[in-house]
């Protein structure tokens, strides 16, 4: 059981924003456009080889982490009930930010994909806001 | 700059823990001695020889396992009084939250006392069957 990396679309979003907290895995991109992942100190020819395209690849808690004190935006995740189905099903939901929040009221399957989205809205929220 | 890490989970939560068979190796762990807050980095064997050792995950973790292996989902949210927490059961029904307006400063410090209180939870369900 382990803490999930977030996706490359969403650590270079992160790497947009200046983040450059400790990771213990980077991105490379390669030549098909998908990603290759690395872990620091598997290889230190590697570590040293972490260029410009390259990205840090923080887990999503550490991410959540660094938007709730750096940012001052908190990206929550809720189970609702879902009776859609005519059943209860464990589904999750939406960011929330401090002082404004914000239901996107999308349903995911799992926690790790609703925190995934809600990680990746709030980053182009402020990114926008950058710009 | 001090950089952000992710939060382990304390000495008395990773004993709680222990007792209702969170038993995932972690490279964290802490252990019965003097000072039950030094944290080890045993390896698996070393932590199956020594059984004092207590597996000390980053709070994540044990949320997570919490949430799949009990359907409890531990998660704090804060309002202008401070940060709180709240035990959800996965299908989205409120098990409990903040009885005693106690606010707390952190986040972590929230999800440090929901963890506590859903492994009491489950400890008291262990203990009955």
């Amino acid at each position: 059981m382990e803490d999930e990396i977030v996706l490359p679309e969403t650590a270079l979003l992160a790497k947009q924003l200046g983040f450059k907290e400790k990771s213990f895995y980077w991105y490379q991109p390669r030549f098909d456009k998908t990603y290759r992942t690395y872990k620091f100190g598997d290889d230190h020819l590697l570590d040293s080889c972490m260029e410009d395209d390259c990205f840090l690849a923080p887990t999503q808690t550490l991410l959540q982490r660094y938007l709730r004190e750096k940012h001052n935006k908190f990206v929550s995740v809720t189970p609702v009930l879902d009776f859609t189905n005519s059943k209860c099903t464990a589904r999750y939901y939406y960011p929330t930010l401090n002082n404004n929040t914000i239901d996107l009221l999308d349903r995911f399957k799992t926690y790790e994909e609703a925190l995934e989205t809600g990680l990746k809205y709030t980053l182009n929220l402020l990114l926008s806001w950058k710009k | 700059m001090e950089k952000i890490v992710e939060q382990l989970i304390s000495f008395e939560t990773a004993k709680l823990a222990k007792e209702i068979r969170f038993n995932i190796y972690q490279n964290n762990q802490y252990s019965k001695g003097v000072n039950p807050t030094t944290i080890y980095n045993y390896s698996l064997e070393q932590c199956e020889f020594f059984r004092d050792t207590y597996y000390a995950p980053i709070q994540a973790i044990l949320q997570k396992y919490i949430r799949e292996k009990h359907n409890i989902h531990v998660f704090a949210d804060c309002n202008q009084s401070g940060w709180y927490w709240i035990l959800n059961k996965t299908n989205g029904t409120s098990i409990s939250e903040l009885d005693d307006y106690n606010y707390l400063s952190s986040y972590e410090e929230a999800i440090e006392i929901g963890l506590v209180k859903a492994l009491n939870i489950i400890k008291n369900k262990l203990d009955l069957l």
